[in-house]
């Protein structure tokens, strides 16, 4: 490879080029990787947008890490918000002042780092949604379909670490959920809630903690597991929709360079500049109007984002059964606060083996994607699961939901306890039929074309 | 140009410089009321607190025909089960009649109605002669208008601190108000006057708490307003803010115009359904 041939050289970036490759033998392989085959669907271009957002969620955290302060300590506000100036608020709190109306750019980069998670998870959620319904999970990917939901965990951990830091008295009554929630889990509970904040409620070290959680530990986490997510993708290659060129032992897609790297740039560029507009044009969680966190204060409404609806909808949906079995007091939050999202999450990731063991009875390779019609039973339980997550994330906004259309909350809430349970198993139920009803009709079409002598070139 | 229209007449001509001129008049006294109207009202006002005789007569007349027939003879009350028993009014205080009228929640022409912010369903003379028939029932009880004068003078700071700890929990944090029971909503104060603020504050309508000046004293309540005031006033500094309803518009947001945008980049880059994939493929 190291050739002096001086006629070749075309520019001083070709001694670089050539050091470089002298030293880390780059060029080995080189033609190989250029020609790794994308796929060109653009259903797939999904998770690229989460990746993306998870690139602008560093770039922009890691300015705001330069100005924010874990800190619970009280100071006097003195900076240029009127309404605040004077008050005993929190270091941690007066730092995001400072960073929303003292640093050069600090707003912008608050609201696009926010906007950034809302979309990365809600982009990682329809990613996954196509995974679901195309059997891309089916094996060799159920390793890559666990590594994907651990992410989703990993994102809701990271955005609810990140909008508890302001210390604001939103961020501080979600916490005061949070850690209620841990209280009630038997035995353990006390103990890690009194180890998280270092001390009785509300502690001062628990800004400390979940500030490293949030830049430290889950980025790390995060940062890892898409790695693997990327390497065993490159590894096991992408799944493909069935057509004349592609089948169950090749694989067909665009050229990494240069379509897909003038694809995947072109989007890059959007999600960044999609995400720079919300940021600069649409307010989003203005602390400044919350105030200070206060244990004594509360306000409705008080939603989390919305990634965390669906808990904060179990919670609000549950009703208030509280039992003792053998002197142990089973609190209310513990069923849908731990013990369901805990079934939820452990459903949905040992999908694969769920759906290979009693749905399809299938336990081969596939490459070539499903539609959800192939596969009745999964895509009505999916349907249906989907909407009872659904269903909870409206409960979660029971009381805006009651104000914006003039019902009582507590119809509300009754509509919504029965709905969660009825309309789930209604819909799955119809998902199936009509999936079920496409691919008997396909099938009837296929007999048909078959018996019939004059078609025989379809073979 | 249409064939139809027909050429202006002369006469036509003169009757629209007439209308230019009644409507340029019109305009011209509607600025004159903006500019001095404050000013006459204010002087009306004090006037019509003078004669309180004649107030009070005046004050029994309409309320024996518009309040007497849910809230009975003198105030009493009537003991009816349903919408059409209305709540004594004996002793509630000027505050809560003068707010009721105000904000034209009451009189209601149907007793089944949800009580609402509407415009004002009567003079504000008429107003104040039921204020002032009211009190008479129970001279010195109940809240009195609160004089709030100061109100633009009073410590944001203080008010933000008093909303969070005595209003937030039911108005919300940006006082765009929410469901807060199976009928009641708690009020938007988009568009309540700083003295209707104040008057609920003390009178406490509806299911909403009365509080008085142990629990609200002068100076909270004059901030309180000033804060309302504030949060309505002031620019925001984030940009849109859509429904200021905290994370369910924000998620919207995320969602419709967020991720929805990128859905549309995402398949105008992409290939489409019926597309084949291209020959130069990869591996």
């Amino acid at each position: 490879m190291s050739t002096t041939d001086e006629s070749r050289r075309q520019s001083p970036l070709d001694d670089v080029a050539r050091w470089l490759d002298d030293r880390l033998r780059l060029a080995e392989g080189t033609q190989r990787y250029w020609r790794k085959a994308f796929p060109a669907h653009w259903s797939f271009l999904i998770g690229e947008v989460a990746l993306f957002s998870l690139v602008v969620l560093l770039f922009t955290g890691t300015f705001l890490a330069f100005f924010y302060v874990p800190d619970t300590r009280l100071v006097v506000y003195d900076g240029p918000y009127v309404p605040l100036q004077g008050q005993e608020i929190s270091a941690a709190f007066d730092s995001t002042l400072r960073l929303s109306f003292e640093v050069r750019g600090g707003l912008v980069m608050r609201q696009i780092h926010h906007w950034a998670a809302l979309v990365f998870v809600a982009a990682i959620t329809v990613h996954m949604l196509r995974v679901f319904f195309t059997g891309a999970f089916r094996r060799p990917r159920e390793l890559n379909w666990v590594v994907g939901v651990i992410l989703l965990l990993l994102a809701f951990g990271a955005g609810f670490t990140g909008y508890s830091l302001p210390d604001d008295l939103l961020s501080g009554t979600g916490l005061r959920i949070g850690y209620s929630v841990l209280l009630g889990i038997p035995f353990v509970g006390p103990l890690i809630g009194f180890i998280a904040l270092g001390g009785e409620y509300p502690g001062t070290d628990v800004l400390g903690r979940l500030h490293i959680l949030h830049v430290m530990l889950l980025p790390a986490g995060l940062i890892g597991l898409v790695g693997a997510h990327l390497a065993i993708l490159v590894r096991q290659k992408h799944t493909q929709k069935p057509s004349k060129k592609a089948t169950n032992t090749n694989v067909v897609g665009e050229p990494l360079f240069p379509n897909q790297t003038l694809t995947s740039l072109a989007l890059f560029a959007f999600t960044i500049a999609v995400l720079a507009m919300l940021g600069g044009l649409f307010e989003i969680n203005p602390v400044w109007l919350y105030g200070p966190y206060e244990p004594f204060q509360v306000f409705a409404p008080a939603q989390p984002d919305w990634y965390m609806g669906w808990l904060e909808g179990l919670l609000r949906l549950w009703p208030n059964w509280e039992f003792t079995i053998l002197g142990l007091t089973i609190p209310s939050t513990l069923l849908p606060g731990v013990i369901l999202p805990g079934l939820i999450f452990t459903v949905v990731g040992a999908w694969p083996w769920i759906d290979a063991r009693w749905i399809t009875k299938d336990h081969e390779e596939h490459h070539l994607l499903q539609r959800p019609r192939d596969v009745p039973v999964r895509t009505g339980i999916g349907v249906g699961g989907f909407v009872f997550l659904l269903s909870i994330f409206i409960a979660g906004g029971n009381d805006v939901l009651a104000s914006n259309t003039a019902t009582g909350l507590q119809t509300i809430s009754a509509i919504l306890r029965v709905g969660t349970i009825v309309v789930p198993l209604l819909i799955g139920w119809i998902a199936y039929r009509i999936a079920k009803g496409l691919k008997e009709n396909e099938a009837a079409a296929a007999r048909a074309t078959r018996s019939e002598p004059a078609s025989g070139a379809q073979q | 140009m249409p064939a139809a229209a027909p050429r202006p007449t002369p006469d036509r001509h003169r009757r629209r410089r007439a209308l230019a001129i009644a409507t340029g008049l019109a305009l011209l006294v509607a600025l004159v009321n903006v500019v001095f109207g404050g000013g006459l009202a204010a002087a009306q006002e004090d006037e019509a607190d003078i004669s309180s005789d004649a107030l009070l007569e005046r004050g029994a007349q309409i309320y024996g025909a518009q309040c007497a027939l849910c809230h009975g003879e003198a105030g009493r009350g009537l003991p009816v089960d349903g919408p059409d028993g209305g709540p004594p009014l004996i002793g509630v205080g000027p505050a809560s009649v003068d707010f009721m009228i105000r904000t034209g929640r009451m009189p209601l022409d149907n007793a089944n109605e949800r009580l609402s912010h509407r415009p004002q369903q009567m003079t504000d003379e008429d107003r104040r002669a039921i204020v002032a028939y009211v009190t008479s029932l129970a001279p010195g009880e109940g809240p009195g208008i609160p004089d709030i004068e100061g109100w633009q003078q009073a410590d944001l700071s203080r008010g933000l601190h008093q909303f969070t700890t005595h209003c937030a929990a039911c108005h919300g944090p940006t006082a765009a108000g929410v469901a807060v029971g199976q009928r009641d909503v708690s009020s938007n104060l988009e568009v309540s006057t700083p003295l209707e603020i104040a008057e609920a504050v003390r009178s406490g309508p509806g299911v909403m708490p009365a509080f008085n000046e142990e629990i609200v004293p002068q100076q909270d309540l004059e901030a309180i307003v000033a804060w309302v005031m504030d949060l309505r006033e002031r620019e925001s500094p984030g940009g849109l803010a859509i429904g200021r309803s905290g994370p369910v518009s924000e998620g919207f947001i995320a969602w419709v115009l967020g991720l929805g945008l990128l859905m549309i980049v995402m398949y105008l880059l992409g290939e489409k359904a019926d597309e084949e994939v291209d020959d130069h493929g990869g591996e």
